[in-house]
């Protein structure tokens, strides 16, 4: 240890001022060695330089003090700054610097990860390169280092279940069968650098954003969401309005064929109830009322029911992501395009001139006939029942009389 | 033990069979029926699954009901084609004493009357049975075809027809349902004068002194005026 030292010292006392900046060489010759720091508790903590780690680093070029900037002689001070990225990646610590996990380190949080908590350190690699711990096949277990970690959830308040649910969901298992470019994983949704809650109206998740977010893979069905009466709503700032996750769940979210999805057909009812049952909303924005419970009335709500998923739900006269009002020329719903749509399962309806109200719910403003049709048949039916219940209890009143009568 | 001359025959073979076509297909069709008009109901939704899935119930539902046309179509052809059952059906046919028939059992029951009217073949209740009973099966299996076929019906009619006729289709079924199980069973059944059942659905014959009570004017077309 001594003589390494003091050739360390010789080193440094020959070289140094000879030199206006600090070779790499001058670097190793102390931390490829065992050298080391003492730490505030007077632990030894190594400062050890494994040049290895350099030779695959996309910085192999890069001379130790681009980085360590505030190194000019050796030995250098005892405490070195952090090293900043900013100097070369200005855009993406700009960006960092807006998101949460910026704005937390700003503050001082120790937990806030840097960019070497992601990226490393010293062996920085390309996002492509399949060993980067933020190429796509390893950022969710990178993520999931501090989100899973229950101590970190309590203390920051963070979500707890997310990253398991992701692992179930769709993205989650293409992850998992190695089919990494379908599958999304945490930065295509949250972005990387500038990462923000999703109550930030910047954020990519915030609900007016998710449309686009989700639209970068699913094109086509953005396109239709876009014009959709949802998609337009929203975009006017009617917050209520559906996005993507609504239905599809975040996390959790699930292939159309799975029976626990949301978009299941069998829960598809149930799923547009939430808002379309939800009075608060009907009264807003002015919503026709009873479309879940005449649809749960009606034959095709009945067979979906009892698990005949062929039977028609919301989406199939609806559409699935192109809602538009009844009003629209161009709605599946539309007066005029029923006999095609109804003609997608009942063939011999494509030619029929026109079918009338679909969702009935035997109201006195709306479908008068059914309305009095129904309430006779109740009334009668309650006479009925009370006509037969009074003949029996006379029958027996008459009868146990008579017998009396008879006996005494 | 009674003589076999104390008999008399009321209902032929071909009747009882009838008979028993018609309430055999009528408690498939209610099982079948009112489960999914009450579907919402935990029992129905056990009985549903019972008959093998809401698909399987209406394959069911429908072949009971090709038995109750089936056996409707052929006692109509035999009111039209035999001259028995011509003459049952006419003495089916509701007069101007039936109404009256009512307000005296009414009052018979209440004490107000000593006697009950002397009934013909068929008392005014057993003619309302028949009725309404007759009436229901009509309105169901048109409204029931029409259900069957709707794809088609709705080629010639708007969605209301068919909307109005699901509603008359489930309402008529609990008419008839509850004529028979509410009023009709206990006339048959549970009525302490026949109880637990009359057996003329099974051997078609009453006695002669059944008739002389409850049919008295049959009795005597039958076998004269029988005071002694």
């Amino acid at each position: 240890m001594l003589p390494f030292l003091a050739l360390c010292l010789a080193l440094v006392f020959l070289a140094g001022p000879l030199l206006a900046a600090v070779k790499d060489s001058a670097c190793i010759s102390c931390h490829e060695g065992p050298a080391y720091r003492e730490t505030k508790e007077g632990k030894k903590e190594a400062v050890h330089f494994n040049r290895q780690e350099l030779s695959d680093s996309i910085h192999k070029a890069l001379g130790c003090t681009e980085c360590h900037t505030d190194v000019s002689a050796v030995p250098h001070q005892e405490e070195l700054g952090r090293v900043d990225c900013n100097r070369c990646h200005g855009e993406a610590s700009l960006r960092f610097e807006r998101g949460v996990h910026g704005k937390a380190l700003k503050r001082g949080d120790k937990d806030a990860p840097s960019c070497t908590s992601c990226h490393g350190s010293h062996r920085i690699l390309r996002v492509s390169d399949q060993r980067s711990p933020v190429n796509r096949a390893n950022q969710v277990t990178l993520c999931a280092k501090c989100h899973t970690d229950v101590e970190m959830q309590k203390k920051h308040n963070l979500p707890s279940d997310m990253i398991k649910a992701y692992e179930n969901s769709v993205h989650g298992r293409f992850l998992k069968e190695g089919k990494t470019v379908r599958a999304a994983v945490c930065s295509d949704c949250h972005r990387a650098h500038d990462i923000l809650g999703p109550k930030n109206p910047d954020s990519s998740t915030n609900r007016v954003n998710i449309g686009e977010v989700c639209g970068r893979c699913h094109v086509q069905i953005y396109s239709e969401y876009k014009v959709s009466i949802h998609g337009k709503a929203l975009k006017e700032g009617k917050m209520e309005s559906p996005t993507c996750t609504d239905c599809h769940g975040e996390h959790t979210l699930t292939l159309v064929k799975d029976p626990q999805a949301r978009v299941y057909a069998r829960n598809v009812p149930t799923t547009c109830a939430k808002c379309h049952e939800n009075q608060e909303i009907i009264r807003k924005y002015r919503l026709p009322s009873d479309r879940y419970s005449s649809y749960v009335g009606s034959f095709h709500g009945v067979a979906m029911k009892y698990g005949n998923v062929t039977a028609a739900n919301c989406i199939s006269c609806h559409e699935t992501h192109r809602i538009l009002p009844a009003a629209d020329p161009e709605s599946s719903v539309n007066g005029q395009n029923l006999p095609r749509t109804c003609g997608k399962c009942h063939p011999t309806m494509k030619d029929v001139a026109s079918i009338g109200k679909i969702h009935v719910e035997a109201r006195k403003e709306s479908s008068l006939g059914m309305y009095y049709v129904r309430n006779f048949y109740t009334w009668f039916i309650g006479l009925l029942m009370l006509l037969f219940l009074g003949y029996i209890v006379l029958d027996i009143y008459g009868r146990a009389k008579r017998r009396g009568k008879g006996n005494g | 033990m009674a003589n076999k001359d104390d008999y008399i025959q009321r209902f032929t073979v071909s009747e009882r069979i009838t008979h028993i076509l018609l309430f055999s297909s009528l408690i498939i069709l209610s099982i079948t029926g009112l489960t999914l008009k009450y579907h919402e109901s935990g029992l129905a939704q056990w009985i549903i699954r019972m008959e093998g899935g809401v698909l399987f119930r209406g394959k069911i539902h429908r072949l009971a009901a090709l038995i109750l046309m089936g056996t409707f179509a052929y006692h109509i052809l035999s009111i039209i084609f035999s001259r028995r059952a011509h003459a049952f059906f006419q003495d089916m046919i509701f007069r101007k004493d039936d109404l009256s028939c009512f307000a005296a059992i009414f009052k018979y029951n209440l004490g107000l009357q000593k006697e009950l009217p002397a009934f013909d073949r068929f008392t005014c209740i057993e003619k309302f049975q028949y009725w309404a009973v007759g009436i229901a099966v009509v309105l169901l299996s048109a409204s029931g075809l029409v259900l069957w076929g709707e794809t088609l019906f709705m080629m010639v009619f708007p969605k209301w027809a068919i909307d109005l006729n699901h509603i008359i289709h489930s309402f008529e079924a609990t008419v008839g349902f509850v004529v028979l199980v509410v009023w009709h069973l206990y006339n048959v059944h549970l009525n302490p004068r026949v109880f637990p059942m009359s057996k003329v659905w099974l051997t078609g014959k009453v006695s002669k002194e059944e008739l002389k009570r409850d049919h008295p004017l049959e009795y005597e077309r039958r076998f004269g005026n029988g005071q002694e």
